[in-house]
């Protein structure tokens, strides 16, 4: 017995093949959460919402010149394991010091050396994820 | 802000509008000059306008206006060099001693300082006026004087400083 297509069929069919694409193309699927990068970042470094607002500005900027040249699958393999494996802890700012005011934003060790604190990675956490995007910037 | 749109509303047919806002402005004056290839041109008009959206967070929309004004009307363009400056124009007229005694230019060769000749028993050469004592050839060799717009960035720097709680931010620059 043959199918009959009937208008109501069709459109039942359309609404659904829509909404599936519309779900597979949606915005986020593939993208970093930068939201909550930005939060766990200025919560380590004391920043106030203003903070947290402008470093998803200057992320999605990032992002999208990533996605422009096509790393955007390395861009996200490597800020979820940022935010997987990530911390908050105290880094060297590479400068020596006597006081906290010869410190950039950081504060002056009892080594005299310069530190702040900062979320990211410890050791070779993420180290695979990183040299994938980092490679994928090269031009050789 | 409010004024540059309004005269870019009047100045634009509407349905430009979106090409002819600050950023892009800015973007433009900037590739044109330095011969931007397509990726440097987008990343430079991404930063701009991500730098305007900042300052907006901040609530430092008049300083982001007042440094993309002085920007826009006081940049200019060595065309040369392919640099897009808001600095005073360098300038190749000093003469520097290298210290190295001569009695002829031929003794000043092999001090690695381009254009090196013999004056007065002394080694000398063609510097930048900035007093650094960088050799130079041309204008475009030296790194130029006082920013024009200097003032205007410190505004906007402080503003930005002020208002956050990140002693870690560093803002988007134009250049």
């Amino acid at each position: 017995m043959p199918i009959r297509f009937s208008a109501c069929r069709a459109a039942s069919v359309f609404a659904m093949a829509t909404a599936l694409a519309v779900a597979l193309g949606a915005p986020g699927c593939n993208d970093a959460d930068l939201q909550t990068y930005c939060e766990e970042r200025e919560s380590c470094r004391g920043g106030n919402e203003q903070d947290i607002d402008a470093c998803v500005v200057a992320s999605e900027t990032e992002e999208y010149i990533v996605s422009d040249i096509g790393c955007s699958d390395e861009y996200v393999a490597y800020f979820d394991c940022l935010l997987e494996k990530g911390s908050c802890r105290t880094v060297g700012q590479g400068q020596n010091c006597n006081t906290d005011e010869d410190c950039f934003g950081g504060q002056c060790s009892s080594n005299n050396v310069c530190e702040t604190k900062d979320f990211g990675l410890e050791g070779e956490d993420c180290e695979v994820e990183q040299r994938a995007y980092s490679r994928c910037f090269d031009l050789d | 802000m409010r004024r540059l749109l309004a005269t870019a509303i009047l100045l634009c047919p509407v349905m430009f509008a979106p090409a002819c806002d600050q950023p892009s402005r800015i973007c433009d004056l900037v590739c044109e000059c330095e011969h931007c290839n397509d990726l440097s041109e987008d990343y430079l008009c991404e930063r701009v306008s991500a730098s305007q959206d900042i300052a907006a967070i901040y609530e430092c929309d008049a300083e982001w206006s007042a440094y993309a004004d002085c920007v826009e009307d006081k940049g200019t363009c060595d065309e040369d060099g392919a640099n897009f400056t808001t600095r005073e124009t360098g300038s190749c007229s000093n003469t520097a001693n290298s210290g190295l005694s001569c009695t002829g230019d031929s003794d000043c060769v092999n001090t690695g300082i381009p254009g090196a000749r013999c004056e007065n028993m002394s080694c000398v050469y063609t510097a930048c006026n900035d007093g650094n004592g960088q050799p130079c050839s041309t204008d475009s060799d030296c790194p130029g004087g006082e920013d024009k717009c200097m003032s205007e960035a410190e505004k906007l720097s402080e503003c930005i400083t002020a208002a956050s709680d990140d002693p870690s931010f560093v803002f988007f620059n134009f250049d």
